[in-house]
């Protein structure tokens, strides 16, 4: 069974990238979307999980080396994607056309981020991936634009944060490079999001150091305490570069 | 193979170089990551490249910030040039923006000098512009391609600063440049947008929409430094994970190498 469970969890990461990280708590906001059969099996899957790790309640540990900074990127990503597709599967109320158009976008960039470091790691590094995280959101009202715009910009700016502060544990200079190539379209998108709640705030003095012209670095534990209200996994990072 | 030995013959030959490596044990270290037998097999190869990653850990850190410096000095004049020609930026937000961004490129000239210190290249006589002040939206186009190819730089150089060390965490200091830059970069795209360019905050393909085309074009060597519609990232095209050239284009924004940027920027520079 568990055979069975394991290539289930690899299509999630390949043939239904929308769907990968969205498990069985928000499967049902999900099928209401209109995902469609790949979401259906993969509903089998998510049930036949509950017989080896109860969802929410593990520990995940990132592990070490640069296939640690990967997993990190990839929880990162995970969160960030998921966040999205709920955005355009259940939009705001008084969401504009162009609004609909760019977080559409963002949604479609976030998932290839993380299809792209399942992909990465599996190669580098195989059965070293982490397992799709179970997001949790309750937090956010996602009918409000305020509210969606709000944690936009937090998980924008700490995915920012994030890439420039893990840039220095990155052993690999080819990794280094593929992490720059990520963490400037992160930036487009906190500028961008940031402008859409206040237009001109897309580097303003609390985010870009208005001294030393600097965006913010963040260390692993700083991101991960930002980040693991948002995860129903405990997500440990303490080896990640190491 | 006697290495010993070899390294005494170049401490005879090149006694500057060998002052420059820390210690014997830099280039065993290298060697030993090797495995002992592809150690012997490639000893004479693996010296000189260990010599050169040495050396470039003394050296290589200064001429990637003064590179830096030359694009961030030119970014600063740039706007300097636009703010004080009367009646080019529209009073109010745009205005604004302008002034916030003009403030991070003075900031990062600062810092850039500050690191360099005493080697901290001199700001060239003076940058020609052109045509870029004419009218607002050329202004905004020059803007766009600056920031943009900004971007690429820094990013290019990323590996060059790991691998010189990444002393006084230099690293983390250009990247968190780089995303400052990449941030001006989106906003100023939405500007256009607003001045109607039709085109999002983030790169599609290698679609310059009036900006200088070469921004977006590939670098050297463009297997490293491909175009801004490249698709393939660590040896995977990602189109094959469901997703369309122009999604995946905009996901990652690529590097550009300094020579293909000293092409671009070079013209602006008086000497």
């Amino acid at each position: 069974m568990s055979k069975v469970l394991h290539s289930g969890e690899e299509e999630a990461g390949f043939a239904a990238p929308l769907t990968a990280p969205i498990q069985r708590r928000s499967f049902m906001m999900y099928t209401g979307a209109a995902v469609g059969i790949t979401a259906l099996a993969l509903s089998g899957c998510d049930d036949d999980e509950d017989n080896n790790v109860t969802p929410g309640a593990g520990t995940v540990d990132l592990g070490s080396g640069d296939v640690g900074v990967l997993n990190y990127a990839y929880a990162l990503e995970q969160l960030e994607a998921a966040f999205y597709a709920q955005v355009i599967a259940t939009p705001y109320a008084g969401i504009s056309a162009d609004e609909t158009k760019y977080m559409t976008a963002i949604a479609k960039h976030e998932a290839i981020h993380r299809d792209f470091f399942k992909k990465a790691i599996d190669t580098a590094a195989p059965g070293k991936a982490i397992q799709g995280l179970t997001p949790d959101f309750s937090k956010i009202d996602f009918t409000s634009r305020t509210s969606v715009l709000t944690y936009a910009k937090t998980f924008e700016d700490l995915g920012v944060a994030a890439y420039n502060g893990a840039g220095k544990l990155i052993k690999d200079t080819n990794y280094l490079l593929i992490a720059g190539k990520i963490v400037s379209v992160e930036a487009r998108h906190a500028a961008y999001i940031r402008d859409l709640i206040n237009n001109g705030d897309f580097a303003s003095d609390d985010i870009v150091d208005p001294t030393t012209g600097l965006d913010k670095a963040m260390e692993v534990a700083d991101v991960l305490k930002a980040a693991q209200p948002f995860v129903k996994e405990t997500i440990s990072g303490s080896n990640v570069g190491k | 193979m006697n290495l010993f030995h070899i390294l005494s013959e170049l401490e005879k030959v090149e006694p500057e170089t060998m002052a420059k490596l820390n210690s014997r044990r830099d280039i065993f270290s290298t060697l030993a990551s090797m495995g002992k037998k592809a150690a012997l097999a490639a000893a004479p190869i693996a010296i000189g490249s260990a010599f050169n990653k040495a050396l470039a850990g003394t050296k290589d850190v200064f001429d990637v910030f003064n590179y830096a410096l030359l694009l961030e000095y030119l970014e600063e004049d740039f706007y300097a040039q636009a703010l004080a020609k009367a009646g080019l930026i529209p009073t109010g937000a745009p205005t604004s923006a302008i002034q916030l961004i003009k403030k991070h490129e003075t900031a990062h000239v600062t810092l850039l000098k500050g690191a360099l210190g005493a080697k901290a290249n001199p700001r060239p006589k003076g940058f020609d512009f052109g045509p870029a002040f004419d009218t607002y939206a050329n202004f905004l186009a020059y803007a766009q391609s600056l920031e943009d190819t900004g971007v690429r730089a820094y990013k290019g150089k990323a590996g060059e600063i790991k691998e010189a060390g990444n002393p006084n965490n230099y690293l983390t200091v250009a990247l968190q440049i780089h995303s400052v830059e990449a941030r001006h970069a989106s906003h100023i795209r939405a500007m256009r947008r607003a001045n109607g360019v039709m085109q999002a905050n983030w790169i599609t393909n290698a679609e310059a929409n009036g900006a200088v085309a070469a921004v977006y074009g590939a670098g050297k060597p463009a297997t490293t430094f491909p175009s801004e519609a490249n698709v393939m990232q660590a040896g995977v095209d990602l189109t094959t994970l469901g997703y369309t050239k122009e999604q995946v284009s905009e996901a990652f924004d690529e590097g550009l190498d300094q020579e293909t940027v000293v092409g671009i920027a070079g013209p602006f520079i008086m000497s």
